[in-house]
């Protein structure tokens, strides 16, 4: 490259462009080729950073490439393609154009080194993903986006406000460690956290993931939240809070996924439960459990693309993702079963898969920190993970009972997305080291241990046990037809609910005042009537020659007066 | 008023898991395979419902295909090979050097047991939550 081009731009200036495109193969060759060259001119960048501007006495920094941005640039440019070649057989324009600049703004968010950058590319995503949640097309997709995007604009929001405090307090807007202890510290550690998902903040995204097109849920599980892992492995590693709010969100998930119905609210939900485990790495903060945070990040957004491309493929095929009415279709769709089966692997941490070479890191740095219960939940949480990727998604889409739907197999495009993503979720699983080399900080981690892969294997397949003695004994919850609430429900009925009897007795005050002041009219015009109406005595009519008479009394009066 | 279908089809799916428990139960979904026994066993059906629904079933199949996994048998073969690997896990837990954190993680087996345990329990707390937190489908969309 002569020209440095600032990595998240060419995505989003090549985005805009995706209409104007022929549709077909052309659009379609350009629409592939985009997150390549992106990817070619990023590794074609130095360390280093550039674009930097002088705003009202601030440095601000477009571009700062150091070892953790990068890890995350080169596999948010890695999701991107994958993606894209997923939904190549879509013609919806809007939906591809979105999505194409959402990674960009993602990418460029990574790559920022000043919070004022950091501010504009984290709102550009929330703007560009709102119309890939839109392009689902019903109306509930309509509902849900529109509170994602109130909630993400609040995270922006709060970033802004942080970003202002930390710059009077600090002097400096540089996006480097920020902690807790200032008021803009807090204020951007919650933006971070609602991007986050964090316990109690995290609807937004089981809301608004699964009601998404079958390809657009793709682009999203990929970006948003893991750039909030990004942002706070910048900005707060090692702060203690982290580990708990992390093994918080690792377990309270995964009994909501036990039980949800929509499959791809199921995936929704462990995704929140694979963020805690990154969250948890943060804030151990240590080398490795840095490390092992940033690669959980990179190995899980495969493996989670690679889960919601083979609900998505179902859901594109047979209708719908909802457990209750799917089963058997291993039958018709034995591809898309294989994908799908290689993506459990991987985020249950199967030995020789991409999720146990990363997640044990956490867990030994865990240990290793002497967070005795944050160990103990984050086990919980992997045996629970497996529960519900690793067997519910597989078992109710693709076995379970035959549920006579027999789809055909996935189209070409979405097969080969599959392929990849699987292809690279082994790879990793098998041979960590090119990941490991590009970490953060230097590797001295052996995954491949006698004692991890058997204790692993003893986690994974007592779980599995488990789960095979509860449907043989038929205490496993069947899938049904339902909505299970979660704290949404205070917003969305509790909020609109109070909301709704406040303006009803609102409105009742309002009539009864209004009846009461027309009474208050009413009396006073019967008063004035009475007094000055007609045949009252005021409006009464007398005669002049009355007057004269009267005149002439009072001055007799007053002559008596005076002369007595 | 919202709270009865549900209930209502709970106890129904319910019955409807009994009957069919000893047919098409399948374990973990790790082998999928395709050469099929032309003649899987099919067991006469034990209730009225299952009657119905496989005559309906019939109709919608128009590949008559037998796979490996339609068999109760096959799938029980699963089963007892996932308990043999358990087995063969603990078992191996005397046969090398655990190096570990605290203490507890070196009791025999201990990560089986916790594995087991905890993902029963998951379960069947999900499965009391359920009760609180179910309501229609179309819930909000009333």
């Amino acid at each position: 490259m002569i020209v440095d081009i600032p990595p998240g731009l060419i995505l989003i200036i090549g985005a805009f462009l995706v209409p104007l495109i022929p549709p077909g193969w052309p659009r379609k060759g350009y629409l592939l080729l985009l997150p390549i060259v992106g990817l070619l001119s990023l590794l074609s960048l130095e360390h280093g950073s550039f674009g930097e501007i002088s705003l009202f006495g601030y440095e601000l920094i477009h571009v700062r490439i150091d070892a953790l941005s990068f890890v995350f640039g080169i596999i948010f440019y890695i999701a991107a393609f994958v993606a894209t070649l997923f939904s190549l057989h879509s013609k919806d324009v809007m939906e591809q154009t979105a999505a194409l600049a959402y990674a960009g703004a993602a990418i460029g968010a990574a790559f920022a080194g000043d919070l004022i950058t950091l501010f504009v590319y984290w709102e550009l995503t929330a703007l560009t993903s709102v119309f890939i949640i839109w392009a689902g097309g019903s109306n509930r997709a309509y509902d849900a986006g529109m509170r994602y995007l109130i909630i993400q604009i609040f995270s922006g929001v709060l970033l802004a406000a942080g970003a202002v405090v930390q710059a009077q307090t600090t002097g400096s807007l540089a996006f480097n460690f920020i902690g807790l202890d200032g008021p803009g510290g807090v204020l951007i550690f919650l933006a971070f956290g609602i991007k986050c998902a964090f316990p109690l903040m995290h609807n937004w995204l089981q809301d608004a993931y699964p009601e998404a097109s079958p390809t657009g849920t793709v682009f999203l599980s990929a970006f948003t939240t893991k750039l909030a892992i990004y942002a706070l492995a910048r900005g707060y590693p090692g702060t203690e809070l982290l580990v708990w709010i992390g093994a918080a969100m690792t377990a309270f998930p995964i009994f909501f996924a036990v039980i949800e119905n929509d499959l791809r609210r199921v995936l929704a939900y462990s995704l929140n439960n694979q963020l805690g485990f990154m969250v948890a790495g943060v804030g151990i903060g240590t080398q490795l459990a840095i490390n092992g945070a940033v690669s959980h990040a990179f190995a899980h957004i495969l493996y989670k693309a690679l889960l919601f491309m083979a609900m998505g493929a179902v859901l594109y095929r047979a209708g719908t993702a909802k457990g209750s009415e799917l089963g058997g279709l291993y039958k018709s769709m034995p591809w898309t079963t294989g994908f799908c089966i290689v993506g459990s692997a991987a985020i249950s941490g199967f030995p020789l898969f991409s999720g146990f070479v990363t997640k044990s890191m956490i867990l030994t740095a865990a240990a290793d920190q002497d967070y005795l219960f944050p160990f103990l939940l984050l086990l919980f949480a992997s045996a629970g993970v497996f529960h519900h990727s690793g067997i519910k998604i597989p078992f109710f889409a693709f076995f379970a009972h035959d549920s006579g739907k027999r789809p055909k197999e996935a189209p070409m495009n979405m097969l080969i997305a599959m392929g990849i993503a699987a292809i690279l979720c082994f790879g990793i699983g098998v041979y960590p080291q090119p990941l490991y080399d590009i970490l953060p900080y230097p590797v001295d981690y052996v995954p491949y241990t006698t004692t991890h892969v058997v204790t692993m294997l003893q986690l994974l397949m007592f779980s599995a046990l488990a789960f095979a003695v509860l449907q043989k004994t038929g205490l496993y919850p069947p899938e049904l037809r339902s909505t299970v609430l979660d704290f949404d429900w205070f917003y969305r009925r509790a909020g609109s609910e109070i909301v709704r009897n406040v303006i009803h007795s609102i409105s009742l005050a309002a009539l009864a005042l209004r009846s009461m002041m027309v009474e208050c009219v009413k009396y006073v015009i019967e008063q004035v009537r009475y007094h000055s109406g007609p045949n009252s005595l005021a409006a009464r009519a007398t005669s002049a020659g009355t007057m004269v008479v009267w005149v002439i009394l009072l001055l007799m009066l007053l002559l008596i007066v005076q002369f007595t | 008023m919202a709270k009865k279908p549900i209930k209502k089809a709970i106890s129904k799916n319910a019955v409807l898991k009994k009957s069919t428990a000893s047919k098409k139960r399948k374990f973990p979904p790790k082998k999928i395979s395709n050469d099929g026994v032309k003649k899987g066993i099919k067991k006469t059906p034990s209730s009225p419902d299952k009657a119905i629904r496989s005559a309906r079933l019939k109709k919608k199949v128009p590949n008559k295909k037998h796979y490996w996994l339609d068999d109760a048998r096959n799938v029980n073969k699963i089963f007892y090979v996932l308990v043999f690997i358990c087995i063969a896990l603990v078992v191996s837990d005397a046969f090398y050097h655990k190096h570990t954190h605290y203490e507890f993680e070196g009791i025999f087996g201990f990560f089986g047991i916790f594995g087991f345990g905890l993902s029963f329990l998951l379960v069947l707390a999900s499965r009391e939550l359920r009760k609180f937190l179910i309501r229609d489908e179309d819930y909000y969309d009333r």
